[in-house]
């Protein structure tokens, strides 16, 4: 039917080093997390990356959308918002200054608090992976489209 | 010029000041009145015209502006010679000797510094003429600079005739039919000339101030350097004619241009002294530099030091910006400028909406400070606002001063007035002071206080509200005081303190704490528009080391519950402290990397008993009645150990990762009572294999290809069972069930519960992403858990307190055991797309096979036109199933009604004995077959901000709770923002519903709403005039989470 | 100088002829004439007498130029235009059609330009607008523009 099997979970033909500037901790976390599992790296100064990841993000914030009966929130909406820009080494611009929005939404209704932080906290980790996965798709949509 | 001087004797310093008055009387008799007329009776001590500065109030100048009197020889008082000699033009060579000889011996006596030497400047009448009878509006003559077109005949060609140097200005259409001034009680700020004079001065700016509408960007921080640059570059004077006489005084006539560095001005005449360095300007005066543009009649400037001083002039001060007329402008240097009899706005040429109207003006560019006194504002042509003194500031530095101050009107507060006032103490602390007044409740002080170092940063924030009248019921109702509440006396405050230091780019600490006096604080005193409805308040302290591979945090955690509802269990434990220690690293083994990670946590976890009302039966009646009651809540230390192995082996378009842990869970409890067993321990593997593929197609949709994938993904998942009864619910809780969840190797949060399992995900990602820029068109997640056992871990533990044993366990929101034993999930599908720029919609589907109701719902639907004017259209629909519902409770055997027992797995659910009439009654709150939770949710939702007219936009929002029939949610305002100011109201209907008692989860719907909280109205508005003051609540928060996609304006 | 007036004229140049009956000299050919302090030269030079006296000089070039020391040790003025008009008696030289005159720290441009050395008065320009005069005064420290050739 057409459909062939095409790269997409592995990073993009060589580019195993990656320099970061401005990532907030958790999202630096997951990075290299995610560089990790496919063996790649975060390198510390841009000079030895093969590609620099700006990212101007801030923290996550959220929104009750939903009120109970007796008038509390229950559901709630964290939106994370971070704009990124993609370099190559000698810091040419791959690819201008862009947002990226992820949202999620979760029920609390208030009942058990801690169990919902750590739900939250679980949530808030994905969404930085899903981010990162994101960057890692625009950064080989980018590659894949510039000739070498 | 043609104007004469007038020359008073000065009060206190007695000494003649001669200014310039306005009135220019017509040239002849000009030239008998001062032909004849000695200048200046008293020669002895003159003082230069005008340079000293009009005495005013000593302490009122800063005292870095004490300008003492400049002795300065007189400026060349240019008068008409007696005799009008008008030389033919024609005649080409020769000039009648008498001028020349005339005007040389005047001039030599120019040349020694006398006392009061008038010089004849012959062929001046040629300006007189020409200056129209209005003191400041310009002749609109051809012989104004710049471009003047009039049509031509009927070929519509423009004919267009340059006078003087081109103003290089954007083409203004000289408007000729008359403004449409709206309705105003004072006349308008400028007439249309000058607005026309302004926008030429405008045009004079290499960029235009009002490009960018906003302070920040227009506040280059200017560079001090061309003080030099000026006195290094030279003085480039264009006119039509010039007469220099000896190398060092010159006069220039007609369409006089002059520049120097960035200074330039035009003007019809001018006089330059070389050795002065002054430099006069008459008629349509034109003077701009970076700093500073000015428009008057005549002006006279000292090049050196950068004074000057003007009459009836206009201004325009490009950083802040701000444009203006002023009486008299003094330029003290180059970077402080005093106005007097000043009319200034910072809306761009051609729009008038405010203006404030002061007796001084100062702007001082260093400080980055604008002071006007005695100022009254005048907004869309109605005084408004009166203030002895006003400051502002001039560019994005903090400023001393009042804030703009706040105020509404809130059903529960009446009107409430807050004027902050900002404190800026050092350039690393500042504090903000806010008194506030609540018509019903007082006086309340509030402030906080900030504070940087290199390496810490905090804020402490507090609000203290010595006595509230309305509790403490002093409110008075006719003439006496009602007491709703006569013992009530205790003060209410709130203090916050945040505090984040970093010890070394790897040690950081942070401190949260919050404490309020009171459960109703937020819900009585807190900002409403701010209000979150929580029902707790969290306080942490942590202190965290992390490196690469090591994550070391401990941390301290409390929470103060300001729901009075939470009682018992379910206030959250306190976890002093909570210590997590995270390992990871990556191994290579043959070539494929293998990535080990150990998570280890150790929790004290406290909690206070706590007295509840319980609903006990009495043994003997069998009926049930409320009880103040004891509870006994578990307490204890929690050791949790779990290495894991991971291979992520990946290639181009497959992936599986296989992934095994083995977590140790230690508990030491106390208060067990002596049935259970102080110390539980549980040792479970979890093997997980999670894996997936990627295939991908060309497809052309409406012309365009774009890729369309599809991503099959499977995890499985398996864990042993192991009974966890005996062990306490300190921080689990069920997961709320979405696509995401179906990955997480536990359905439980926290580390009480580990699930047992033995299951299969399935599930497909399918995109459209274009392949020019990679964007994702649409996206669409499907899947569905198959389980291959039952469930049979949850969230019950045994039931500590006896007394009130319903049963040995005890589970605050049981699930149905029928849920547990289901093969499949519910079957989850959620999309999300960017259809074009300006349209993206988002839904959500949750089917449950068991029941084949759906048991999830949304879809979102969001059109944005330019930036800023958005619609959003939401409907959200929720139905839990897994959880027992009220139908599910058991129903007591009673006189003619079929016993039903619970279903199972919410025997211990508490259930309330219908009286027969209730059983009929579909909607009473007690009939178990009204079967609903307040759990559920039926709501729709819509938002917009739309432009109406001319900068006004419409906003607002409406949420409506088909659940419990009733408006959620709802404001509409009006919201105007242009250059020069920015207006919002709204009217808001809300609830904040901390002030009702008790609804816990399981009463019906109906139970809860009948004690539901009553809905709030508020009026909220907020005024701000850009580059000036503002006045009001900053709606801009509340608005972006108000809004879906709203964001604030920079 | 003051004494300039007073001084003699001499002109030399490659031809001079003179008709008695408009009492007028003309000299054609990198013409020189110097009387004191001032110094033309010019491509072509008419001399109008009246009564024996030269009344008015008037030399045309491709720039025809000038120079004068106004005072005892003061820097000299210098000039260039197309026309050149110079009434001795008057002390006044009148330079038309791309005159400009260097003066201390002043340069002076425009389509006509009177300069009265007696006075040292330097007139440019024409009271109609579209008359053009450039002047530039160098500041004080730097050095004056030197004349440009």
């Amino acid at each position: 039917c057409g459909y062939h099997l095409r790269g997409s979970f592995d990073l993009p033909k060589g580019i195993k080093k990656i320099y970061l500037r401005g990532a907030s901790t958790l999202l630096r976390e997951q990075f290299s997390k995610t560089l990790q599992g496919s063996s790649g790296q975060l390198v510390n100064s841009p000079t030895t990356a093969e590609v620099i990841v700006g990212i101007f993000d801030s923290d996550i914030k959220q929104r009750g959308v939903s009120l109970s009966a007796g008038g509390r929130s229950n559901e709630f909406e964290l939106t994370y918002r971070l704009e990124y820009e993609l370099r190559d080494a000698t810091n040419k611009v791959l690819l201008a200054r862009e947002p990226m929005e992820i949202r999620r939404e979760y029920f609390n209704d208030q009942q058990d608090i801690i169990a919902k932080d750590n739900e939250e906290s679980v949530i808030r980790t994905e969404m930085y992976q899903q981010a990162v996965r994101g960057i890692f798709n625009r950064l080989r949509a980018v590659l894949a489209t510039k000739p070498k | 010029s043609d104007d004469a001087w007038n020359c008073q004797q000065d009060k206190n310093s007695k000494e003649w000041v001669c200014m310039g008055d306005k009135n220019p009387t017509p040239p002849v008799d000009a030239a008998k009145q001062l032909g004849n007329k000695p200048l200046v009776k008293n020669r002895a001590s003159v003082a230069a015209p005008a340079m000293q500065p009009i005495p005013e109030k000593p302490g009122a100048l800063a005292p870095a502006s004490k300008v003492e009197p400049v002795k300065l020889r007189v400026a060349p008082v240019v008068k008409t010679a007696p005799v009008s000699l008008q030389p033919p033009a024609t005649e080409p060579t020769t000039s009648t000797p008498t001028t020349v000889t005339k005007a040389l011996d005047a001039m030599s006596a120019a040349k020694e510094p006398v006392e009061i030497p008038d010089t004849t400047v012959e062929d001046i009448p040629v300006v007189a003429e020409k200056a129209s009878a209005t003191d400041v509006t310009p002749a609109q003559s051809s012989t104004d600079p710049g471009w003047h077109c009039g049509a031509v005949d009927a070929k519509e060609n423009w004919d267009c005739k340059l006078v003087g140097a081109d103003p290089k200005g954007k083409p203004k259409t000289v408007k000729s039919s008359d403004d449409d001034f709206d309705w105003r009680l004072l006349a308008p700020v400028f007439d249309r000339q000058e607005e026309s004079i302004f926008s030429n001065l405008n045009d004079r700016f290499p960029v235009d101030p009002w490009a960018t509408c906003s302070v920040e960007a227009s506040a280059r921080k200017n560079k001090p350097a061309d003080k030099k640059l000026r006195e290094e570059s030279p003085l480039d004077m264009n006119s039509n004619y010039s007469e220099v006489f000896d190398n060092e005084v010159g006069n220039y006539v007609g369409n006089v241009d002059i520049s120097r560095a960035d200074q330039r001005a035009s003007s019809q005449a001018a006089h330059y002294d070389t050795v002065s360095e002054i430099l006069d300007l008459h008629g349509n005066v034109f003077y701009s530099e970076d700093e500073i543009g000015m428009y008057t009649n005549s002006a006279t400037l000292k090049l050196a030091s950068d004074e000057a001083r003007l009459r009836d002039s206009l201004f325009i001060s490009p950083t802040t910006p701000i444009r203006g007329r002023a009486k008299a402008i003094y330029r003290d240097n180059k970077f402080l400028s005093r106005y007097r009899d000043a009319t200034y706005t910072s809306c761009k040429p051609g729009n008038q909406d405010w203006a404030v109207h002061a007796s001084e003006l100062k702007l001082n560019k260093e400080t980055g400070k604008g002071a006007a006194k005695n100022a009254w504002l005048e907004f869309k042509g109605f005084p408004v606002f009166y203030s002895p003194y006003l400051s502002f500031p001039m560019d994005d530095r903090r400023m001393t001063g009042f804030l703009a101050p706040v105020f509404h009107n809130t059903r529960s507060n009446g009107f409430d007035i807050s004027t902050p006032f900002y404190w800026n103490i050092a350039p690393n602390y500042d504090a903000t002071l806010r008194p506030r007044y609540l018509m019903e409740r007082g006086i309340l002080l509030g402030g906080d206080f900030r504070y940087l170092t290199e390496s810490a940063h905090g804020e402490f924030s507090a609000e203290f509200l010595p006595n509230d009248a309305k509790l403490s019921g002093n409110t008075k109702v006719g003439d006496t005081a009602v007491s709703e509440n006569p013992n009530y006396d205790k003060s209410r405050y709130q203090f916050s303190l945040n505090n984040a230091i970093r010890f070394s780019p790897k040690i950081t600490s942070n401190v949260d704490l919050n404490y309020v006096s009171d459960s109703n604080y937020f819900s009585d005193l807190g900002n409403s528009l701010s209000f979150s409805n929580f029902r707790y308040i969290k306080s942490n302290a942590d202190l965290k080391y992390i490196d690469d591979g090591i994550r070391l945090t401990t941390q301290v955690v409390s929470y103060q519950k300001v729901d009075p509802t939470l009682t018992g269990r379910r206030v959250p434990y306190r976890m002093l402290p909570q210590i997590n220690l995270g390992l990871d690293h990556t191994f290579n083994l043959m070539n494929t990397p293998v990535f080990a990670e150990l998570d280890s946590e150790f929790v004290y976890f406290q909690h206070d008993t706590d007295t509840e009302l319980k609903k006990v039966t009495n043994p003997v009646t069998g009926r049930q009645n409320l009880q103040s009651v004891t509870t006994v809540v578990p307490e204890g230390q929690r050791l949790n150990i779990k290495p894991s192995v991971s291979l992520p082996w990946k290639s181009e378009s497959a992936y599986i990762t296989p992934k095994a842990s083995l977590q140790y869970t230690q508990y030491l409890l106390n208060n067990q009572g002596d049935a259970h067993p102080d110390t539980v321990s549980r040792v479970l593997p979890i093997l997980s294999v999670d894996s997936g593929l990627y295939f991908e197609k060309n497809v052309d949709i409406a012309s365009t290809t774009l890729q369309h994938t599809l991503e099959p993904r499977l995890f499985y998942l398996y864990i042993p069972r192991t009974g966890q009864k005996d062990m306490p619910v300190f921080d689990s809780g069920l997961y709320d069930f979405r696509y995401n969840s179906m990955f997480r190797e536990n359905r439980f949060s926290g580390t009480d519960r580990v699930q047992d399992a033995n299951q299969f995900t399935l599930a497909l990602t399918s995109r459209l992403i274009d392949p020019r820029n990679g964007k994702e068109r649409l996206k669409l997640n499907v899947g569905s858990i198959l389980y291959l056992q039952d469930r049979d871990v949850t969230l019950a533990s045994w039931n500590s307190d006896e007394t009130t044993s319903d049963g040995d366990t005890y589970e605050a929101n049981p699930e149905k055991s029928a849920f547990r034993q289901q093969r499949f999930s519910n079957f989850v599908a959620e999309a999300s797309s960017q259809l074009s720029d300006h349209f993206s919609m988002d839904a959500g589907l949750q089917w449950n096979p068991r029941t084949n109701y759906m048991e999830r719902g949304n879809i979102g639907m969001h059109f944005v036109n330019n930036p800023g004017e958005l619609i959003n259209l939401s409907f959200q629909y929720r139905r839990d199933d897994s959880k027992c519902r009220t139908s599910d409770a058991v129903i007591e055997k009673n006189v003619g009604v079929a016993y039903k027992p619970a279903t199972p797995g919410c025997e211990n659910l508490p259930h309330a004995t219908p009286t027969a009439a209730e059983l009929k009654d579909p909607d009473s709150p007690n009939n178990p077959y009204n079967d609903n939770t307040t759990q559920d949710i039926i709501l729709s939702d819509a938002s917009f901000r739309w432009p109406i007219y001319d900068d006004w936009y419409g906003i607002g929002r409406w949420q409506y709770s088909w659940a419990y029939g009733r408006t959620q949610e709802a404001f509409l305002g009006l919201e105007k923002e242009n250059c020069c100011w920015r207006f919002r109201i709204i009217g808001r209907h809300y609830f904040n519903g901390l002030t009702n008692p008790n609804s816990s989860v399981t009463t019906s719907v109906a139970n809860s709403l009948a004690s539901g909280a009553e809905a709030q109205t508020g009026v909220f508005f907020q005024i701000e005039l850009k580059g000036l003051t503002g006045i009001g609540q900053k709606l801009d928060d509340f608005f972006e989470r108000n809004i879906y996609g709203y964001q604030k304006p920079q | 100088l003051e004494t300039d007036s007073e001084q003699p004229i001499t002109i030399d140049s490659n031809t001079a002829t003179y008709d008695d009956k408009t009492a007028t000299s003309i000299y054609t050919g990198n013409v020189v004439s110097i009387q004191g302090s001032i110094h033309v030269t010019s491509d072509q030079l008419v001399v109008y007498f009246k009564d024996g006296d030269a009344e008015k000089l008037v030399f045309t070039g491709k720039k025809a130029k000038f120079s004068q020391t106004p005072s005892v040790g003061a820097k000299d003025i210098t000039g260039e235009a197309l026309t050149g008009e110079y009434y001795p008696k008057k002390n006044l030289l009148v330079l038309i059609d791309e005159a400009t005159v260097w003066q201390g720290a002043g340069s002076y441009a425009s389509q006509i330009i009177k300069y009265d050395s007696k006075n040292s008065v330097v007139k440019a320009g024409e009271k109609t607008s579209d008359s053009k005069v450039h002047v530039v005064l160098q500041p004080k420290n730097k050095a004056p523009a030197k004349p440009t050739p």
